[in-house]
């Protein structure tokens, strides 16, 4: 039993990477409509991005501040340089997806170009485990679920309570009825790149120091467990995205128990083909959207 | 700056749109003046619709001139009418779902520089049953209430002119007078109020004005007394006029 | 020829065999497949178990079988078990997600299959993978030590493989396959199962994905999971992209461009500083800002997509008489026509276009499409019956006589969460009318076309059709019962041919099976050729034959429409459900729209027409139906449904209603 206490516990802290690393996907796909799947990138480029300030002057808030801030240009750049211009053509939603590819290989290769493909060891100085409960969790740890939590808190605020927040909700549900309202899409939906931009940075930069080496590939690895806990917990709902990554990280957790632990990531696909399948819009929402109320006829 | 009463507060001029293939909408000029309801009612395939998301700004006229208070807002986004003005109800999609009915308001008021709880309060006397609702997603609300919210959601803005798409579609009877007894208050403000809507002779006992579009192009116009019992109306309908 | 050019050849032959592959899917189907490469590795993992020798791996390992088979044993092993693979991977990838989703699906059971492969080492060794697959050829003479015997053999393998995929990429059901891809809406409404036709396509992707794998397996001799990633299926997309989509020769030339030419000249890079990657990088660069340059500048690629010639393979001796159109039922029946002379045919183009008016506002604004219409000649004349068409009459006397298909409809109920589009409506359509479907917005008329003709699904009642029940069928066995639809907006299949939008029409009769493209091609081919003959016949009574070689979707909307009573008239039905058949058309043109409508009853087919413009319907139905509010209200003449106070009052509204 105190294994399974045991895999909650890092379940717990796989979940808060997950979560933030979840979080803005949903944001942005809000606004998107199609998974940006260079957002794998986005985290790496936040990790790289911390270790190298790491390399000059190690204080662990600047180094978050600077892949924060990394992954929210990156983001951002890619929203306004590559994605709206296309977007207004009007192309099939199929065509930015295709987009958000291309910027992936570019993205993770000139991270590999910059900084080879060797393995980075990107450590922090050791901590001995503290017993919390039933849990066994190093400062780190217990560092990066106090993270996550107070992120979530800082977003959930952001959404529910400030304008831009209501407005970046409004612009989710409906685009256009937004533009009607007075609301500026356009620049809305930028700002929502650059806040998934921020938030994904610094899940990258827990990422790194979690996993302790850093490739170019970091991300990227870790890009379909993060589509699971988007999709599972609906797109556009935050609160969702959290749940999803907890469902998620603790599946994945608990799993290693029972089946060799490199097959861990076999039950995140394997929940996202079934998610996808039977339940596009999340575990939270009715099996097929609703039509349209009142068809015309 | 505020033009003299019974000065139209829209003007609309030789108006043709559609959507990139052959117009909808052909040669159209309406006016809206303050304290009134003007209708636009027509048989199917009308280009009424059409006619409403031009002058909002969300579709672009290929051709013609809208001018709200004087100013001309042709071409322009609709996020930038409301500033101007305006503010625009449609047809479908015209709540926020996800939102609470509190905060769909406060969407309407998200260009006011101020007085947005003011505002709300005055609108909670206007539709009382949105106080009750105030918290609840916009979602779960009835169709009635849906479009009782998203008419609120338009005058947040204190707008000079109010399109409204069909406010009664899809509801039952029973809560058409309602929605009509809500419009005819707005009026009472002072807004210069253009309703489009189906059911022509509920519209024509209300509006003060009344245009009545066909295939694109605005064929009657005039009082609702005078077009109630016109058979040219009818006519214009089912046919079996000249 | 040095080994190393050697080397360079034959990887651009064996990956450009994997590129046809993902042509099939992506630029035949338009699946966005992102795990193409695991079924090349799938390819070339099988192609080991069946020909290592025993004893490879370190025991116990039952799973290579250690046959030391032949070298085609193992091909076709390859092929077998990828195709089976495919089939499997794309019965539940490929129901209904957006295309997006799908990719996303096929890559998490990629990524699947690669860490089992990886992890589970009993299998092939894991990362380690495995070594030593035969390559055929090698120690002969005179080209094998250094591999040109290889590299001739998959030039041949290559060559099949091209000439077997346009073998079948020309036939029916290469062209079905290209109809899903451009409309899967109009591809169901015309007798398909877009599903079936997508796994298919699926499988036979996987089939040649697997071909590759084990060239593949064969060349390099070695194979493990660090040379198979995600990153690869793009690299084949690339190639596609830029080569052309949906072009095998395209294909080939962008594999080459991409694998072998980028890859050479990435190669050259001086490498930057200690980064023993930094070539691979640039490379990767380069790739994706190609990709992107492409979607921008040139998304058709190199080479686009051919057009497909219409031409005839000769037929029997020519008929002396023109029939009238052809509207009963023509099934298996080569119906000889002499061709209309070219002058016949110009004359019908002008009249059209005449009648058209002044459509210039129709032509889509400056999206590049090639304007098809000439100069105008001569003014529209308001009632143009054209000089040479035939007198709509009964049909000749050698045409089966119509049978009288009516359609029945009772208490009929569809709901879109809570509210009832359609509320126990009845109503009954007698064989051989014309009836019109009338009634004020909301009425529920679009939701009754299409629960008629199976695009949705009714909650209650029953639609009898033929004598059969029909509620509740698919779309695409509605339509092959005889029973179709025009749709709001026409719905063509764009990016083919107005010859290939009529041929997809035509009755399918089992002719669009794979084992018929690939086995019986030119038997396909004469039969078609009496199918050619009537859709230009077709073509040409609706004034479109001289277009009959431009892509569907250059039509202005007049024409799309045009094209939907040729193609409806192909299909041979029995009843015909037209929605709102003249919405955006030019009133001059409407008069030749009620001929061609008009024709189609006295052809004997059934026809239930939902019409906004009251004066068209009636100068064409003596029987009118009236929906209101999701039921039908009352039925009769239109003078008569005009006396009666339901009817006016459901358009006009009521003022008094029971307030509860």
């Amino acid at each position: 039993m105190s294994n399974l206490m045991l895999g909650v516990g890092f379940g717990l802290v796989t979940a808060s990477i997950l979560a933030l690393a979840t979080v803005p996907l949903s944001l942005q796909m809000s606004v998107a409509r199609i998974p940006n799947f260079a957002h794998g990138e986005i985290l790496t480029a936040g990790a790289y991005a911390a270790y190298v300030v790491n390399q000059h002057i190690s204080n662990i808030y600047l180094e978050a501040l600077a892949a924060a801030l990394v992954g929210g240009a990156v983001a951002y750049l890619m929203n306004v340089l590559l994605l709206q211009p296309f977007a207004r053509r009007r192309p099939k939603l199929l065509i930015l997806f295709i987009l958000t590819i291309a910027a992936s290989l570019i993205i993770q290769n000139l991270i590999l170009l910059f900084f080879t493909g060797n393995s980075l060891a990107y450590r922090l100085p050791p901590s001995p485990p503290h017993k919390i409960g039933p849990f066994l969790l190093t400062g780190l740890n217990l560092f990066t679920i106090a993270a996550a939590i107070v992120v979530m808190i800082a977003v959930h605020v952001l959404l529910k309570y400030t304008k831009f927040g209501k407005a970046q909700r409004a612009v989710a549900d409906s685009k256009d009825l937004a533009q009607v309202t007075g609301i500026n899409s356009e620049r809305i939906v930028q700002v929502t790149w650059l806040l998934d931009g921020l938030i994904a940075g610094f899940a990258g930069f827990l990422l790194g120091v979690s996993s302790g080496t850093l490739t170019p590939t970091l991300g990227q690895g870790y890009l379909l467990v993060i589509f699971a806990a988007a999709i599972l917990g609906g797109i556009g709902k935050p609160y969702g995205a959290m749940a999803g990554a907890i469902v998620i990280g603790v599946a994945m957790e608990i799993s290693a128990l029972y089946i060799p632990a490199s097959y861990k990531e076999v039950v995140a696909f394997g929940l996202l083909i079934l998610t996808l399948l039977l339940r596009p819009n999340g575990i939270f929402a009715a099996p097929r959207a609703a039509g349209a109320a009142g068809a015309t006829a | 700056m505020s033009p003299m009463p019974d000065e139209p507060y829209l003007t609309v001029k030789d108006l043709t749109a559609g959507y990139g293939g052959p117009p909808i909408i052909e040669g159209i000029s309406i006016e809206a003046r303050p304290g009134a309801i003007t209708a636009i009612v027509g048989p199917n395939g009308a280009g009424k619709s059409t006619l409403m998301k031009a002058i909002a700004g969300v579709i672009r006229p290929s051709a013609g001139e809208i001018k709200v208070c004087g100013n001309a807002t042709t071409g322009l986004t609709a996020n930038k009418l409301v500033s101007r003005g305006m503010a625009y109800v449609p047809q479908v999609a015209n709540v926020f779902p996800s939102l609470s009915v509190v905060e769909n308001l406060e969407m309407g008021g998200y260009t006011r520089k101020s007085g947005v709880k003011a505002r709300i309060e005055e609108l909670y006397v206007l539709f009382p049953d949105l106080r009750a609702a105030a918290r609840r997603p916009a979602g779960t609300l009835s169709g009635g209430q849906r479009n009782m919210l998203a008419m609120a959601r338009g005058l947040m803005s204190d707008p000079k002119v109010l399109l409204v798409d069909e406010p009664t579609a899809g509801m039952a009877p029973k809560f058409e007078s309602a929605v009509w007894e809500h419009i005819v208050q707005v009026r009472e403000t002072g807004v210069a109020v253009l309703v489009v809507e189906q059911n022509t002779r509920r519209t024509l006992t209300y509006a003060d004005w009344a245009y009545v579009l066909v295939l694109g192009k605005n064929r009657l116009s005039g009082s609702p007394a005078q077009l109630l019992n016109d058979e040219e109306v009818v006519a214009l309908y089912i046919g079996g006029g000249a | 020829m040095s080994q190393y050019l050697i080397g360079l050849a034959s990887t651009g032959v064996i990956l450009s065999i994997v590129t046809l592959a993902l042509n099939v899917r992506w630029g035949w189907a338009g699946e966005f497949d992102i795990a193409l490469f695991a079924f090349v590795a799938v390819g070339a993992y099988i192609y080991a178990v069946f020909t290592l020798p025993p004893n490879t791996l370190p025991a116990p390992s039952g799973y290579i079988l250690g046959l030391k088979a032949p070298f085609l044993v193992g091909v076709i092993a390859a092929i077998v078990v990828t195709g089976l693979l495919s089939a499997a991977v794309g019965a539940v990838a490929l129901r209904k997600l957006r295309d997006d989703y799908f990719g996303i699906t096929t890559l998490a059971f990629a990524l699947i299959l690669a860490l089992v492969i990886g992890q589970y080492t009993p299998l092939f060794d894991g990362y380690e993978g495995l070594f030593g697959m035969p390559q055929p050829l090698s120690t002969a003479p005179p080209f094998g030590l250094n591999g040109g015997n290889f590299l001739a053999l998959s030039v041949v393998f290559l060559v099949l493989c091209f000439l077997v995929l346009q073998r079948l990429y020309n036939s029916p059901f290469g062209r079905a396959v290209r109809s899903v891809r451009e409309d899967d809406t109009a591809s169901a409404a015309f007798g398909r199962n877009v599903y079936v036709l997508k796994l298919k396509a699926y499988i036979l992707g996987g089939c040649v994905a697997g071909l590759g794998g084990a060239l593949l397996a064969a060349y390099i001799t070695a194979f493990n999971p660090y040379g198979w990633t995600p990153q690869e299926t793009f690299l084949i997309y690339a190639s596609i992209f830029i080569g052309g989509t949906g072009n095998a020769i395209g294909a080939v030339i962008g594999t080459f461009f991409v694998e072998v030419g980028v890859q050479e000249v990435t190669r050259y890079v001086p490498q930057l500083g200690n980064n023993a990657s930094s070539s691979d990088a640039i490379r990767l660069v380069l790739i994706g800002l190609l990709i992107t340059a492409v979607l921008w500048w040139r998304p058709q690629g190199i080479l686009p997509e051919r057009r497909a010639r219409d031409r005839l393979v000769a037929v029997g001796g020519p008929a002396p008489r023109r029939r009238a159109l052809a509207w009963a039922p023509q099934r298996g029946r080569a119906a000889q026509q002499a061709e209309p002379s070219p002058q016949a045919v110009a004359a019908r183009q002008v009249q059209v276009e005449a009648l058209e008016g002044s459509a210039a506002a129709e032509r889509a604004q400056g999206d590049g499409t090639v304007s098809v219409r000439a100069v105008q000649l001569s003014a529209p004349t308001p009632s143009a019956p054209t000089p040479s068409a035939p007198t709509p009459s009964a049909p000749t006397p050698s045409a089966p006589t119509p049978s009288v298909i009516g359609l029945e409809v009772t208490g009929l109920t569809k709901a879109f969460g809570g509210v009832k589009a359609v509320n126990g409506a009845s109503l009954s359509v007698a064989g051989g009318s014309l009836t019109g479907l009338i009634g004020p917005n909301g009425a529920g008329k679009s939701t009754m076309i299409n629960l008629i003709s199976g695009f949705e699904s009714p909650d209650s009642g029953t639609i009898t059709f033929a004598g059969q029940s029909i509620a509740g069928k698919s779309a695409h066995a509605i339509s092959r019962l005889g029973l179709m639809r025009s749709f709001q907006t026409p719905r063509e299949w764009p990016g083919l041919t107005v010859m290939e939008n009529m041929l997809l029409s035509m009755p399918i009769a089992g002719r669009e099976a794979i084992w018929r493209g690939l086995i019986t091609p030119g038997r396909l081919r004469a039969a078609e050729s009496a199918d050619r003959i009537r859709a230009r016949a077709l073509l040409d009574e609706v004034g479109l034959l001289g277009l009959k070689d431009e892509p569907a979707g250059n039509l202005s909307g007049g024409q799309k429409r045009l094209l939907e009573f040729a193609r409806l008239a192909a299909a041979s039905p029995r009843l015909v459900l037209l929605d709102e058949p003249q919405a955006g058309v030019n009133p001059v043109l409407r008069q030749r729209m009620a001929e061609l409508i008009r024709n189609m009853v006295n052809g004997g087919v059934t026809v239930l027409m939902v019409e906004h413009n009251l004066a068209f319907l009636e100068s064409l139905c003596d029987h009118v139906i009236v929906m209101a509010l999701g039921t039908c209200i009352a039925e009769g003449s239109m003078s008569e449904l005009r006396a009666n106070q339901d009817v006016v009052d459901a358009y006009l509204g009521q003022v008094n209603v029971a307030d509860a």
